[in-house]
């Protein structure tokens, strides 16, 4: 009976030691610095194949200008922590865009150099933040343009991460179905407000089944954070503004784009008249305000709250079609952060609450559909947990005779080889998300499909940690730049399904705010090679890789000392010799005389 | 007999505090950060990050985080998932998810178990015969084929070429049924796919158990004296052989218990069957950490109580165990 006590121990150690380990959030650095030579471990996201192969591609084309990378591929909770502690050097991966061009500030703007914030890159530059704050607060479209593009020219000067290119999306639908628009993101995102109610199918079918590979996360617009969730979020309530095709902001529950005062601080939207919610109560500017003051009271976490948070002081309706808006300061996106809330019905929500006290026993999100009384396009009808969420259409939506569809599923597949069967047999009409890779042949070739082709919103980039030596180098990140083949890292790393990204605010993306003319690093390894070479990166023992410049300029001392010493002994020596021979001499001419 | 309860009790007990505690660190242990693959979306901005990061206490020092664990746990609450934006972890995991799973995992057991406690059976009676290598050499291949490969299979040919089957779920799109059985008949239709793929890769572990169990009876003195008195080989066969290499069935059974609420990830996975297993796989996906402290207290709780109702049985069964 005594011998129990070893195991109860044994278990108990473990957990004593497991403790031990976990609280000092075991991190002990993982990157030093290289000291000697442009020789670095470059982190990739270990399950995202495209990051990984990308990066195989990239230390290849590396190696040719005499940098060597290892590339680690890293698993996203040893990666991201890493990333927030700077403890790295270089490291390549997605990022991804919004509807409007916001990246530019999150990315570049000192303010975000910070753990958890939005640039890993450690970059601060006080000309381009001076530019970014100018242009944060610039209301007329067209002259936050300009200042987008010298922002645009200046981080390409200054190369805090080289772009390389953005996924694409191949989107596979039912040849029955058109009506569909086909923009960035895709035809089915949470960007695209024109597919779902323009959708028809040609073959009379009024069912449109969507294929996901999970449920949303929650039912409530105030905490969708994710492409399935927004996409409910979107089908069910409405927005005062929505995007065209070339993510250009025009009016969706409002008659027009909002008014803005001359200080750019008070914004003003004008509903349409008649509008309903789905249990036939209208909607007024009172709920559009509402919504606002419930995202700041409650802090909301959908789409663009955090902006309406940050920039919101107040709203009033003066009547029932105008929402007054007062912003604490002016925003260059307050359109759209403000436009494309989800607006919620005041009568329903007026008494919820989104974050609880902090006990752990409430539901901090009310994530049951029951409360699903929006004004857009499709009504809640049921959800069966795991298996399926079906709307219905709104017959009394804005847009007359829309939607075309009568009834909208979200089915739920766990694999995408179980989604392409389902959608080749005719079980869904198609799938969320973009076609995988691997499937896109096969879907090309089936005579019942249609593949629509654009861009996606997930940018890959190589990223340079800008403090660590040597890329705080703006001429070693420059050369690098040169030094890529864009076009075959998306050949390997990406199996051809990219588009190039030369700019920081790609036109393929952003037709509005890319800058047609900012500086690009088209691919020249030999230009990469001389850069390296005039900044004195060169490699000294012929090993093929170089040496850093610190190295070179020891070494190219140390040569010159070596010369000099070796000089002074010449000398040395000489003088030593022309002595002797003139004892010599002398010597001689004294016997001579002597003789 | 009560001292012997008490015991197993007390050490029952123990063990469950232990794997209770041991649940809460052993998910801290991974260098994870749940808010950047909860929050992943990169339009939420960092402040918003901070308000989920404090919604969710993991702004909260390691020990006050685990004392509120406890002190949830001990009123029955087991907190809310991350990944499901605060929903309760109990009804998340004790909902359509767990009844799946049971459905699926007991028939699927159940069937295995009768079809390969009776093959195994036969095939040891048989040794050597054709029967025997052709059940021997199938329940090799059935048991060491990948079960996602099978289950793709399945789905390839019966749901898509033949189109006897669905593909996915466990009931007809947005159907409306006139009567429950209607229901049944549709859910049972749906859950041929991943019960065939299952009880396939269950029947060869049981069956090559079994014949084994069988094998040794045989060698035993008691089986000659059933042969002396002259019984048929049918009798001998399933009354004294089968009946006594039927205990460590039974005790194997007593372990399978686990999967009957764990589930099978692979098969729910390929089959979208909406289970326990494939919520494990996304809560781990998603570190999602009270998912995951959920799913480990129930199992804990079934196997411990399994074990602990074994033990009784045994200790009521069997005369040979003494407490």
């Amino acid at each position: 009976m005594k011998r129990k006590t070893p195991i109860g121990a044994l278990l108990f150690a473990f957990l004593l030691l497991s403790t031990l380990l976990t609280l000092p959030s075991a991190h002990a650095g993982w990157y030093t610095p290289p000291t000697e030579k442009l020789k670095f471990p470059m982190m990739v996201l270990s399950w995202d194949d495209w990051s990984v192969h990308s990066g195989e591609a990239i230390a290849e084309q590396l190696k040719k200008v005499g940098i060597s990378i290892e590339v680690v591929p890293t698993d996203d909770s040893a990666m991201y922590p890493r990333l927030y502690d700077r403890d790295y050097g270089i490291e390549e991966m997605s990022y991804g865009y919004s509807a409007y061009p916001s990246h530019m500030f999150y990315r570049f703007h000192s303010s975000q150099d910070c753990a958890h914030c939005g640039q890993d890159w450690s970059f601060r530059n006080a000309t381009i933040d001076a530019v970014i704050n100018q242009m944060l607060i610039t209301t007329d479209k067209e002259k936050a343009r300009t200042l987008m593009w010298q922002v645009e020219q200046m981080a390409a000067e200054n190369v805090p991460y080289v772009p390389l290119f953005v996924s694409d999306v191949y989107h596979a639908f039912r040849k029955e179905w058109t009506g569909y628009t086909v923009m960035p993101a895709g035809p089915i995102s949470y960007l695209n407000w024109l597919t779902l109610p323009n959708i028809y199918s040609t073959a009379g079918k009024k069912d449109f089944i969507i294929a996901f590979n999970s449920e949303p996360e929650t039912f409530s617009p105030m905490a969708a954070t994710t492409g399935r969730s927004l996409l409910y979020s979107m089908s069910v309530y409405d927005t005062l503004l929505a995007y065209d095709e070339k993510l250009v902001p025009v009016p969706w529950m409002t008659t027009g784009l909002p008014d803005f005062s001359s200080d750019g601080k008070t914004m003003t939207f004008h509903l349409k008249p008649d509008l309903k919610w789905h249990d036939g109560k209208s909607v007024t500017a009172k709920d559009v305000i509402f919504t606002f003051q419930y995202i700041v009271d409650q802090s909301a976490v959908g789409a663009s709250a955090g902006e309406v948070i940050k920039y919101f002081d107040s709203g009033e309706a003066p009547d029932d079609l105008t929402a007054v808006i007062h912003l604490k300061e002016p925003y260059v996106w307050a359109a759209e952060a403000f436009g494309t809330q989800y607006i919620i019905p005041e009568h329903i929500w007026k008494d919820t609450t989104l974050i609880p006290k902090y006990d752990w026993d409430q539901t901090l999100v009310e994530s049951s559909p029951k409360i699903a009384v929006g004004s857009g396009p499709f009504m809640f009808s049921s959800w069966v947990p795991g298996e399926y969420i079906k709307l219905v259409k709104n017959p009394n939506w804005w847009m007359t005779g829309h939607p075309l569809i009568d009834t909208l599923i979200f089915r739920k597949i766990d694999t995408e080889s179980a989604r392409i069967l389902a959608i080749q047999k005719g079980e869904v009409d198609t799938e969320r998300y973009s076609v995988e890779p691997a499937f896109v042949d096969q879907v090309k070739t089936n005579p019942n499909l249609v593949v629509a082709h654009t861009v996606d919103q997930w940018d890959y980039v190589l990223a340079f940690n800008n403090k660590s030596p040597p890329f705080d180098d703006v001429w070693v990140r420059r050369a690098i730049a040169y030094a890529i083949d864009r076009n075959e890292v998306v050949k390997r790393g990406a199996l051809g399904f990219g588009t190039v990204t030369t700019g920081y605010c790609p036109g393929a993306f952003f037709p509005f705010w890319s800058n047609p003319n900012v500086l690009t690093y088209p691919y020249d390894p030999d230009k990469a090679n001389k850069m390296l070479d005039e900044q004195g990166y060169l490699d000294i023992d012929g090993d093929g890789i170089r040496e850093l410049k610190s190295v070179v300029a020891d070494w190219e001392s140390q040569q010159q000392q070596k010369q000099q010493a070796q000089t002074t002994q010449y000398m040395t020596l000489a003088a030593i010799a022309a002595i002797v021979i003139i004892a010599a001499l002398y010597l001689v001419y004294r016997r001579r005389k002597k003789a | 007999m009560r001292d012997y309860l008490v015991k197993r009790g007390a050490s029952a007990l123990a063990t469950l505090a232990l794997a209770i505690v041991l649940n809460f660190f052993l998910f801290r242990i991974m260098p994870g950060d749940p808010t950047r693959t909860v929050v992943g979306d990169f339009r939420v901005a960092p402040e918003v990050r901070k308000v989920l990061v404090h919604q969710f206490g993991l702004d909260q020092p390691l020990w006050t985080q685990f004392l509120l664990y406890i002190q949830n746990l001990l009123v029955g609450n087991l907190g809310v998932s991350f990944q499901y934006r605060g929903t309760p972890v109990a009804s998340i995991i004790f909902g359509r998810r767990i009844f799946n799973t049971f459905i699926l995992m007991g028939s699927s057991i159940a069937v295995a178990l009768v079809i390969g406690i009776i093959i195994g059976t036969i095939a040891a009676w048989k040794r050597e015969s054709k029967f025997d290598v052709f059940t021997v050499i199938f329940s090799l291949v059935t048991y060491s084929m990948p079960v996602f490969w099978l289950g793709m299979m399945i789905i390839l040919v019966f749901g898509y070429y033949l189109g006897s089957i669905p593909i996915a779920g466990t009931i007809t799109v947005g159907m409306t049924y006139s009567n429950p059985l209607e229901y049944v008949a549709d859910y049972l239709h749906h859950m041929t796919g991943p019960f065939v793929t299952l009880t396939l890769s269950f029947i060869g572990y049981y069956f090559l158990i079994m014949r084994d169990s069988i094998l040794d009876v045989f060698t035993e003195d008691y089986m000659l004296t059933a042969k002396a008195k002259g019984l048929s080989n049918r009798k001998i066969l399933f009354r004294h052989a089968m009946r006594n290499a039927t205990l460590p069935m039974v005790s194997l059974v007593a372990v399978e218990v686990t999967y009957l609420f764990g589930g099978a990830t692979m098969t729910e996975t390929v089959f979208s069957w909406y289970g326990i297993g494939r919520l494990t796989y996304e809560a781990v996906v998603m570190a999602d950490f009270p998912v995951l402290q959920g799913i480990f207290v129930v199992m804990a709780v079934v196997v411990i109580a399994a074990n602990f109702l074994a033990d009784i049985a045994y200790a009521l069964l069997d005369p040979r165990i003494r407490y």
